[in-house]
């Protein structure tokens, strides 16, 4: 079974476009998490039980918006690729191992895409399970930073760039999120 | 050993395909001993290959039947041997 996987993988390629949408989603969800509790904080809020039901229900939206958004393009555009390639070999795909592969890429990736910003919100909101609310508010927001800064330099490490400089440049939209809604809002 | 036992087969396969995917496939077919591809053409999203796969006993149906699975096509039976001995010499 995991070979028949890893043969799907290497047909579609999917690793390319799962890492792409895992980035860029996983930054989504800790980015909204921080608007979200940055927002939360400012207000005041302090029961634990809010703050955790909020940010979980916009995680879960995030992840089923990426899902199903992320589902249904792969599975349009990898047809057409489909189509593209049936007119090109001069035979029917249906049930071949191409078929298969396209179907698993599609669903893998959707699955990479929607459950990369739901984790991202549940690790962000882990400290509010924990400890107590103000700190858990300082520990989350040191948390994501640390996330952020993680994404950079995994972004870093696949384009073979500097690990450190992305890494910077990830946290910086963090450190703007949380700035921008200090400032307006405080 | 009799029946077929070498096949030398003209192959649409799809770009995305890997060679070492599709010999992997060919090679782990029943009475199979080896499987050898070569690439003729590339596409853009097409390539066509050469496939030569000997063994003894070989069944055509379970080979074409793999290839096909695979999302390629046969265009053409290029070359068959059989019988005891494979005449590698002979006139085309």
């Amino acid at each position: 079974m995991i070979d028949k996987w890893r043969k799907y993988w290497r047909i579609t390629r999917a690793d390319e476009i799962a890492r792409r949408y895992f980035i860029n989603n996983s930054f989504d969800g800790v980015l909204t998490t921080i608007g979200l509790l940055m927002g939360m904080f400012l207000a005041g809020v302090a029961n634990t039980q809010i703050i955790i039901t909020t940010s979980l229900s916009t995680g879960i939206a995030i992840g089923l918006s990426g899902f199903w958004g992320a589902f249904l393009t792969e599975v349009a555009e990898r047809k057409k690729k489909l189509m593209e390639l049936e007119k090109s070999l001069m035979r029917n795909l249906k049930d071949t191992e191409i078929e298969r592969a396209s179907s698993f890429a599609s669903k893998i990736v959707a699955l990479v895409d929607g459950l990369s910003p739901l984790l991202s919100t549940i690790i962000v909101i882990l400290p509010f399970f924990f400890i107590s609310t103000i700190d858990a508010y300082y520990l989350a927001f040191t948390i994501a930073g640390l996330m952020l800064v993680g994404l950079g330099i995994f972004l870093g490490r696949v384009s073979k760039e500097n690990q450190i400089l992305l890494g910077l440049k990830m946290l910086a939209a963090g450190i703007l999120a949380i700035g921008i809604s200090y400032l307006l809002l405080n | 050993m009799t029946g077929i036992r070498r096949l030398v087969l003209d192959v649409l396969k799809p770009g995305d395909l890997s060679l070492v995917d599709m010999a992997a496939d060919l090679g782990k077919l029943k009475n199979v001993q080896g499987v050898d591809i070569v690439v003729k053409d590339v596409d853009r999203r097409v390539e066509k290959v050469r496939i030569t796969v000997e063994g003894d006993d070989l069944d055509y149906s379970t080979i074409k039947k793999r290839i096909e699975d695979d999302g390629a096509s046969i265009q053409s039976v290029d070359r068959v041997s059989s019988g005891k001995e494979i005449i590698d010499k002979a006139c085309l």
